[in-house]
């Protein structure tokens, strides 16, 4: 489960890929349903708020390099601990998976393919999921560094472009609908950010560089998150925003540079397709890795099939039968993860010279 | 090694995904560059459908064969159907017509007047969810029957209709009516608390239909020209409140419109000579961004300041004047008293916020719920304009 010392230069484009590719879909707007014209302040209060949990996390649950949070969980809790934690990071990383499978798919639909079924676009994404989940990490981590930087800029340069053009008062009143603020309508906001949990997995490297390199990342992609929040509100007037759905599509739809510069909609098909399907095999990648290790088993080729199978069609259920249902799972299994890994902060004991990876 | 090539060949499915489904072939499929929308008989509405002829456009745009300007348009072909609904008006176009119809080029969507407040909501926010159409697509309305403007099209020196749509609504040299966007008209009728404007799409005998003279009587309006030749002009401007069409203006209230707004560069303005007024003096207005609204509540005033660069355009001083700079100046003096004219008559008479004032304001509230229940109607009623043009 670990990534070799050597690359934690991917960890950079892996850690902005999980913390801004759910641009592509519907989570950001839940800013916007809540706060109104206070989506871009809410929004940075709630990425400045993670970025705290986020560092308190990461300097209990990291600071021995040999040993991966299954172990620290065994350590401290047992047994119990240990398959506790991996059943949350299990049903966590097949929900997300499912939702990440469900949400690209209707966004490629919507932006290109109106006739196609919807199961037909999964197919694509399971498929090349499937296939990197046969590779390593450290293999995804170099497509991540040879794609993302020029996705990074494309999706930047396309909301920059938007955001001049739109009018700024729609920013205003800046506090919005604030008296929606309640607790759980501002937690879920933070489902936007909730694949980040997943670094833990990769147990990044306790030392202070990579440390940073975590954080500088995470605001990064936190940036285009803010970016395209911020272009919403002052694109789509309030309450008309709040109804809409696809925020990056709506917006991308306003792109115009002039009679023969318009129409851009291939690229992002493209951009969120390497993009989902890089993010969707990560996903996989780590759910052969868990499986591989909590079960002991050799061949990853076996695992592969039974996990692209059943979460193809649990997207299919969540964009279907189940689309109402969809955020519920999401939110209860990023908040049963969450809290597993607070608990396990809180209690986690450190030192003795016990190492096993398994 | 063998990790990498997998990685590698994961990149696979994305160009797949690319050509299976949802092709169009470009020789199988009707693009509809214009739709007029007009109140049928009943509960029912006439869909006017403008079907681009790109054999007719490559015919009449081959070089070497000049032709004689035909009186038809025969670039396009129009079809009208009369139907309770849009998709229905579009599904049975499929009964005589052998191609599949797409929006992704339609350039121009225009409402008779006729259309009550519902049928211009609803089938403005239809067109704009649909994924062929784009946000930028122009929108206007026609005094008369929509069909009626639509069928009088016959671009000039333009073989391509579609084309000069896109040009005609877009362009900002078109001074005497402002553009609109499908995206932005949709945005003010739904949120509801904002007044907007459309283009008026009418014939070029009737840019006259909505005249409204000037109560300064030193500014010469275009409101006596003719337009003859043309059969179909844009000229004008409709206002709507809250989404239903209230009232139209005349080409030099929309010039005034564009010029604040910032919709347009530069134009000219022909005032009568201080001293002889039997002569006109034209100037250049240059403008470099639109004009900045500032409120003041407790004291009831609305400044508005506009910088400018307006030169005289004239080869000699005419009598009476000292320099070209006493020239400008009495000509700055006239635009202040025309615009001031022009605001307090929109603000105070027609009660429309088309400047979008209230949206000035908004950065003084802090929450939604305070900002909905601000009445900025009964302040801008009785506030007073004062107007400051600014000469660069």
């Amino acid at each position: 489960m670990n990534l070799n010392p050597a690359s934690t230069s991917y960890l950079l484009h892996i850690v902005i890929s999980l913390s801004a590719y759910r641009i592509f879909t519907n989570l950001p707007l839940s800013f916007t349903r809540f706060f109104g014209t206070g989506a871009p302040l809410f929004s940075l209060i709630a990425g400045l708020l993670f970025l705290a949990i986020l560092f308190i996390l990461t300097k209990r649950l990291s600071r021995d390099d040999r040993e991966s949070i299954f172990s620290s969980a065994e350590k401290t809790f047992g047994i119990f601990g240990k398959y506790s934690l991996f059943i949350l990071f299990f049903i966590y990383l097949f929900v997300s998976s499912a939702f990440l499978v469900s949400e690209f798919s209707s966004f490629s639909k919507l932006v290109a393919f109106p006739l196609s079924p919807r199961w037909f676009i999964a197919i694509f994404f399971v498929l090349a999921a499937s296939i990197a989940a046969l590779s390593t990490i450290e293999s995804l981590g170099k497509l991540f560094t040879l794609f993302l930087p020029l996705s990074f800029l494309i999706i930047a340069f396309f909301l920059v472009t938007v955001l001049f053009e739109s009018p700024t008062e729609n920013l205003f009143p800046i506090m919005g609908t604030a008296e929606n603020f309640t607790l759980p309508n501002f937690s879920s906001c933070f489902l936007v950010f909730s694949d980040m949990l997943l670094i833990f997995l990769l147990k990044p490297k306790s030392s202070k560089a990579t440390h940073k390199t975590i954080f500088r990342s995470f605001i990064l992609g936190f940036a285009i998150v803010f970016l395209l929040i911020l272009t919403y509100t002052a694109k789509i007037p309030y309450p008309l925003s709040k109804d809409e759905s696809f925020p990056l599509y709506l917006l991308v739809k306003e792109v115009y540079y002039g009679r023969f510069f318009q129409r851009i909609d291939a690229i992002v098909l493209l951009v969120s397709a390497i993009w989902g399907m890089l993010n969707l095999g990560l996903n996989f990648r780590l759910l052969v890795c868990l499986i591989q290790n909590m079960f002991n088993i050799k061949n990853r080729f076996v695992t592969v099939f039974p996990i692209s199978a059943s979460v193809f069609f649990a997207a299919l259920f969540l964009s279907q039968a189940l689309s109402h249902l969809s955020l519920f799972f999401l939110a209860l299994s990023s908040g049963l993860l969450f809290a597993g890994l607070l608990i396990l902060a809180i209690f986690i004991k450190k030192g003795g010279n016990t190492y096993n990876e398994n | 090694m063998k990790t990498k090539i997998f990685a590698l060949f994961m990149l696979f499915p994305v160009i797949f995904l690319t050509g299976c489904y949802d092709l169009k072939e470009i020789d199988e499929t009707a693009y509809i560059v214009a739709l007029g929308i007009d109140n049928g008989s009943e509960n029912n509405f006439s869909y006017t459908f403008q079907f681009s002829s790109p054999l007719s456009i490559m015919e009449n745009s081959a070089e070497g064969q000049p032709e004689p300007k035909k009186e038809e348009n025969s670039s396009v072909t129009t079809l009208t159907i009369m139907a309770p609904d849009f998709y229905i008006a579009k599904n049975l176009t499929n009964n005589f017509l052998s191609k599949n119809i797409d929006m992704s080029h339609l350039k121009l969507i225009v409402f008779s007047a006729e259309v009550d407040e519902t049928g211009i909501t609803k089938h403005s926010q239809l067109l704009l969810r649909e994924r062929e159409v784009r946000p930028h697509t122009s929108i206007a309305i026609s005094p008369d029957l929509a069909a009626d403007y639509l069928k009088n099209v016959n671009p000039e020196l333009e073989s391509n209709t579609s084309k000069y749509y896109e040009l005609m609504s877009l362009r900002s040299n078109n001074i005497y009516t402002p553009s609109q966007k499908l995206h932005d008209f949709v945005d003010s009728i739904e949120t509801r608390d904002r007044d907007t404007t459309l283009p008026i799409a009418t014939k070029g005998e009737n840019v006259n239909v909505f005249p409204k003279d000037s109560h300064i009587h030193e500014w010469i309006t275009p409101s006596a020209s003719e337009i003859s030749a043309k059969h179909s002009v844009l000229c004008g401007m409709a206002v709507f409140e809250g989404g239903k069409l209230t009232s139209a203006m005349d080409a030099d209230s929309s010039m005034l419109f564009n010029f604040l707004s910032h919709n347009i560069e530069n134009f000219v303005v022909s005032i009568k000579d201080n001293y002889n007024p039997t002569e006109a003096l034209s100037f250049r207005i240059i403008t470099t961004r639109p004009a900045s609204f500032n409120i003041d509540l407790k004291k009831k005033e609305i400044q508005v300041s506009q910088k400018c660069e307006i030169s005289f355009l004239g080869s000699h001083i005419p009598k009476g004047y000292a320099s070209k700079q006493a020239i400008s100046d009495y000509a700055l003096s006239i635009l202040n008293m025309r615009v001031t004219d022009f605001l307090t008559h929109t603000y105070h008479t027609q009660t429309a916020d088309i400047f979008n004032l209230k949206d000035c304001i908004r950065k003084d509230f802090f929450l939604w719920e305070d900002w909905n229940t601000f009445d900025f109607e009964s302040f801008y009623k009785t506030a007073d304009f004062i107007v400051d043009i600014k000469n660069l």
